[in-house]
């Protein structure tokens, strides 16, 4: 059986690394962007079994391409984890947690994202 | 020179830099500097540390915002009384090149790419998957266009795509991260790596394109180089410290040799690598400080430490390893 194939977009380079040998140590193959637009493009060159995506980025928020996303037709039923660390203990954002819900991401995930409930948040998705 | 293919390129812009050489009396390193500069809640964007000899000597650089960097200065020098030289740079840029993947190439083509240009480079520090570089502001712009003329960044055509792709969003994220701490700073892992030689040399400016060249040659030798870190001295003169495999001296002092003759190279063999890594370590204040001060309480002396993007990478003895292991352990909160 082939692998399945998660995209990773995140502007951090330090935590693409970190996310992606935790999935890759679970038998997933990943694929890494560093920002909103890249991820964009990474998704029209090869369609992910699952998308893995910060909200706070450079040219394109998380929020911004998974709206996008769900809003196409082409590419509703990709499965989007929404990951950020803007949470409870933010008192001043633009991003909040209601309009991430509003975005239609499968799964919103706070940082520091752990192993085990990323990875059973992915799996959950293949089950 | 071939081009190498990266994926990105992130500018801290219009920070200010300070540089302490500290006696090797006492952990100058946590009780001179980053301890101050928590209780003043002074974010570090960058940090980097070399132990100089066996008394303990030391040079710490780090970066802040630029409006805290006068102050920080200040701080320091209240705290070292006289007894090290504290030197102030305003105006001073970080731009950090990714991923690096432990390609020794990926540093010997920055320092290459700058030396051409005749680009001062103010410091250096790595991430696990980031090489950063101080430069002044003022030299910022031909600096990226230096990196653009080495490096390939399949996500940006040219200079311009870049900028237009970064202007204004440092301001919105710093606009968010400023009430975002933790009683108990949390990370994602704690990852080691040992049976490493930690390398020192001290070169002039102009001897940069001659250590790129060095670099360069080992990355053809498929050598790894977990960890770099870039320091002024005093006098002037860039205090490298980088960390290769164990197992491979002859490899590398010949490669030295053969480009920059009769440096004097230094190395410190049977040591290992630590890096924590935890969300918008780079934009919080403390975090550099809650780590120092856990490896003194267990014991552990730094040799070399790094810490640019958002991670914290620390040189230690292999033989301190469990200890620093188990002292972080005890001050972090590991999500994995």
């Amino acid at each position: 059986m082939s692998k399945k194939y998660v995209l990773i977009v995140d502007d951090d380079p330090d935590l693409v690394e970190t996310v992606c040998m935790m999935l890759e140590a679970k038998g997933y193959e990943v694929g890494k962007a560093y920002d909103g637009v890249e991820g964009e493009e990474s998704i029209k060159q090869r369609r992910p079994d699952l998308l893995v995506l910060d909200v706070m980025m450079p040219r394109k928020d998380g929020y911004k391409l998974c709206a996008q996303l769900k809003a196409d037709s082409a590419t509703r039923d990709i499965p989007v984890i929404l990951l950020t660390a803007v949470g409870e203990a933010v008192s001043t954002t633009s991003y909040t947690h209601a309009q991430g819900m509003s975005t239609e991401a499968e799964e919103y995930i706070p940082k520091p994202v752990d192993s085990k409930t990323l990875v059973e948040a992915v799996e959950s998705f293949f089950a | 020179m071939t081009k190498i293919k990266l994926r990105g390129l992130k500018l801290l812009e219009r920070g200010a830099q300070v540089v302490s050489s500290n006696p090797g009396d006492y952990n100058f390193l946590a009780a001179g500097i980053c301890s101050p500069l928590a209780l003043h809640k002074i974010n570090l964007t960058f940090l980097s540390h070399a132990v100089l000899d066996q008394s303990g000597r030391s040079i710490t650089a780090f970066c802040t915002e630029g409006s805290a960097g006068r102050g920080s200065a200040s701080l320091v020098e209240a705290h070292q009384g006289g007894t090290s030289t504290v030197d102030f740079h305003g105006d001073m840029s970080t731009l950090s090149v990714f991923p690096h993947d432990q390609r020794p190439e990926v540093t010997g083509l920055l320092l290459h790419a700058l030396a051409k240009r005749e680009i001062a480079l103010q410091g250096i520090a790595s991430s696990p998957s980031a090489v950063s570089s101080i430069v002044s502001t003022a030299e910022t712009e031909a600096a990226i266009h230096t990196l653009f003329d080495a490096f390939e960044f399949p996500a940006y055509h040219s200079p311009s795509d870049w900028y237009a792709a970064y202007e204004g969003k440092e301001n919105l994220l710093r606009k968010i991260i400023a009430s975002y701490q933790e009683k108990v700073v949390r990370i994602y892992d704690i990852v080691r790596q040992s049976e490493l030689d930690l390398w020192s040399v001290v070169i002039g400016q102009k001897a940069l394109t001659k250590l790129g060249e060095v670099l360069l040659a080992l990355g053809q030798r498929q050598l790894k180089m977990p960890f770099v870190i870039a320091l002024l001295s005093s006098e002037n003169m860039l205090v490298f410290n980088f960390c290769f495999p164990g197992g491979h001296e002859s490899q590398i002092r010949e490669t030295f040799a053969s480009h920059l003759g009769e440096t004097r190279l230094a190395r410190h063999s049977q040591v290992a690598a630590l890096y924590i890594h935890g969300p918008h370590f780079g934009d919080r204040y403390g975090i550099a400080n809650t780590l120092v001060r856990a490896l003194e309480r267990g014991g552990v002396s730094l040799l070399a430490l790094g810490c640019t993007v958002s991670s914290i990478s620390v040189i230690i003895r292999e033989e301190d390893l469990a200890a620093a292991v188990q002292a972080l352990e005890a001050t972090f909160q590991k999500s994995s």
